[in-house]
Parts: C-alpha cells; sequence; structure tokens
C-alpha cells in the first residue's frame, strides 16, 4: 500500500504546484494590465538620466590646468569640491536610474518566460559591473582628486548607457511590449 | 507650419538686431533672463511682440535663452573667466564689488532656463562661482604687484 502512496502524493504536489503557478501567473497578469511606472504615456521608457557627455566637461583636466596656471590654492581647492560633488550628484543619480530600470526589467520578467537568456545575462553582467564601479568610483572620489577618476566615470557612463540599450533590446520582444502597453515600433522597411 | 516660420524669423530678428548690442555670452545670457517674468516664466519684449506676436516673442526669447545657456555649459572654464571679465568691464561699477556681491547673493542662478538639466544648471553656477573665486584672486595679485 506505501509502495503506491508516495508516488500518488508526490503527483499530487506536484499538481498542485502546478496549478499554483498557472493560477499566480493569471493573477499577476490581472494586476500588471496597466503598464508600469517607467512607461510613459508615449508607449517609451521614462529615460531621465542626465547627459552623459557633460561628465567629460565637468572632469576635463583643461579646466585644472587652467585653474593652476591662474590662481591660488584656495580656488584649486575650491575647483576640485565643486567638481567632486558635481560627479557625486551624477553617479548618484545614475544609480538611481539604473535601479528604477532594473526594477522595470524584474517586473517584466516574472511575466514572460520567452525571454532571451543571452540577454539576461548581459544585462545582469553589465548590472553587476556597474555596481562595482559605482562602489568603486565613490570611494575613490573621497581619496583622490575627481580629475583622477575619469577613466572610471567614463567606463561608468558607458555602462550605464549599455543598460539602456539593452532595455531596449528587451522592449522589442513582441510578448513584453504588448504586456507592457508599450507600442511596438515598426520593424524594418 | 506658419508659426513655427513666425518663431524662426523672430530669433533671426533678436540675433541681428538685439542680442549684437549686449556683450558677451554672460550679458546676453542675463540679458535673456532678465526678460523673463519672475512670476509666470514667460517671456516678454515689446518689439518682438509687435513685430509678431506675444507668443512667438516668448518662444523666440526662450530659444535663445536655452542656446545660450546651453554653449556656455559647455565653454571651458577659462572661456567663462573670459566672457565674465568682459561682463563686469561693460557694468559702470567696480568689478570688486560685483564680484563680491555675486559671491554673496548669487544672483547668476536666476538666469539659468527653467528646461536646462538638473546637472547643466548645477554645472554652469559651480563655473561661475570658481570664475569669480579667479577674477578675485587676480584681483588680488594686480593690487599686491
Amino acid at each position: 500500500m506505501m509502495q503506491f502512496l508516495f508516488p500518488v502524493v508526490i503527483g499530487a504536489l506536484l499538481l498542485g504546484l502546478l496549478l499554483h503557478w498557472s493560477l499566480r501567473s493569471r493573477s499577476s497578469d490581472q494586476i500588471n494590465a496597466n503598464p508600469p511606472a517607467e512607461v510613459g504615456a508615449s508607449g517609451t521608457l521614462h529615460s531621465e538620466f542626465l547627459p552623459v557627455g557633460l561628465m567629460e566637461r565637468i572632469l576635463d583636466p583643461i579646466d585644472r590646468d587652467f585653474t593652476h596656471s591662474q590662481a591660488t590654492i584656495e580656488t584649486i581647492r575650491l575647483l576640485e569640491q565643486e567638481r567632486r560633488a558635481l560627479a557625486i550628484y551624477w553617479l548618484r543619480h545614475t544609480r538611481h536610474q539604473v535601479r528604477k530600470l532594473m526594477s522595470f526589467h524584474v517586473r517584466s520578467v516574472r511575466r514572460h518566460v520567452d525571454l532571451s537568456p543571452g540577454l539576461e545575462i548581459q544585462l545582469a553582467l553589465n548590472y553587476v559591473a556597474f555596481l562595482i564601479a559605482y562602489r568603486l568610483v565613490m570611494g575613490l572620489f573621497y581619496i583622490r582628486n575627481p580629475f583622477h577618476v575619469r577613466r572610471v566615470v567614463n567606463y561608468i557612463a558607458a555602462a550605464s548607457m549599455q543598460l539602456c540599450f539593452i532595455s531596449e533590446r528587451l522592449l522589442l520582444i513582441p510578448g513584453v511590449a504588448r504586456s507592457t502597453g508599450i507600442d511596438m515600433p515598426p520593424s524594418g522597411p | 507650419m506658419l508659426k513655427s516660420m513666425n518663431i524662426e524669423a523672430a530669433i533671426a530678428d533678436l540675433r541681428r538686431r538685439t542680442l549684437p548690442h549686449v556683450p558677451g555670452e554672460i550679458g546676453r545670457l542675463i540679458y535673456l533672463a532678465a526678460t523673463r517674468d519672475y512670476n509666470t516664466g514667460k517671456y516678454y519684449h515689446d518689439g518682438l511682440a509687435s513685430a509678431f506676436s506675444n507668443e512667438v516673442a516668448n518662444q523666440a526669447l526662450e530659444e535663445c535663452h536655452n542656446e545660450i545657456f546651453r554653449s556656455l555649459v559647455e565653454s571651458s572654464l577659462e572661456d567663462i573667466v573670459g566672457q565674465l571679465e568682459r561682463y563686469l568691464s561693460s557694468i559702470c561699477e567696480e568689478a570688486s564689488e560685483i564680484i563680491g556681491f555675486w559671491e554673496r547673493i548669487e544672483p547668476y542662478r536666476i538666469a539659468v532656463p527653467v528646461s536646462s538639466d538638473p546637472l547643466s544648471a548645477r554645472l554652469f553656477c559651480s563655473n561661475i562661482k570658481i570664475a569669480l573665486a579667479i577674477l578675485k584672486s587676480r584681483a588680488k595679485n594686480r593690487l599686491n604687484s
């Protein structure tokens, strides 16, 4: 009797689990019928990234060299303080936007199993690299001259743009675009 | 279509007849910011409004204000110091007095266009602050020598 009872219990448990998942995904679809907060009325992601090009201007060594040739040590310190504050502001804002982007992505993934694994891995790696670089540069800003961490800042800018690019590609996946209420862009000529 | 052509014509008029008489980019930025109402954020210019309309004048002034601001934000610190020096020399007041007042009150903050992004606005104000410090230290050096 026990020989038959065990597989039946296991089978019933598995069936119950499948039923639970199926009901959960249905209710989740109903809950998420409205587009997520990150998707605007125009059907695009609310992209509020600050201009990346300005970071090059902010940390341009030309300004540092000019100040060194012109001013007193107080003015040089003022320049460094100001540029550090601007760079930290940009970094924090960028991290906030990237988090918003990832939260949107995670919510989309919960409802779709037909996403591209390649894109998912790429996105995850980029996000981890972004977070590591972010922590590194924030630490460096407190111990080094802001003009010396220009390369890492450029790397962060590139990583955040890459994350945006991958998210845009994600939006092109028909299932995701349909369920989030995003208008599909015209496909090719 | 007609409206956008009018705005283009108003911008051209502004660039040809008004702005060349204002010395330097910072002078122009302050001039354009001064045509903006503090309460509504709308720009007013009697000459442009009579030639075109209030709405067209508002948009033309806003466009020119944004353009000059963008150009200043993208300028190097050396250029900004030069522009500020030019602006200060165009005013019939003692430069050191104006520098002191600007450092205390920071009136240049009001010259930032409403539509500018927060990083550009911060960079502009920061550059003016540093430029003022450089001009102050230059003046001090001149006095010492």
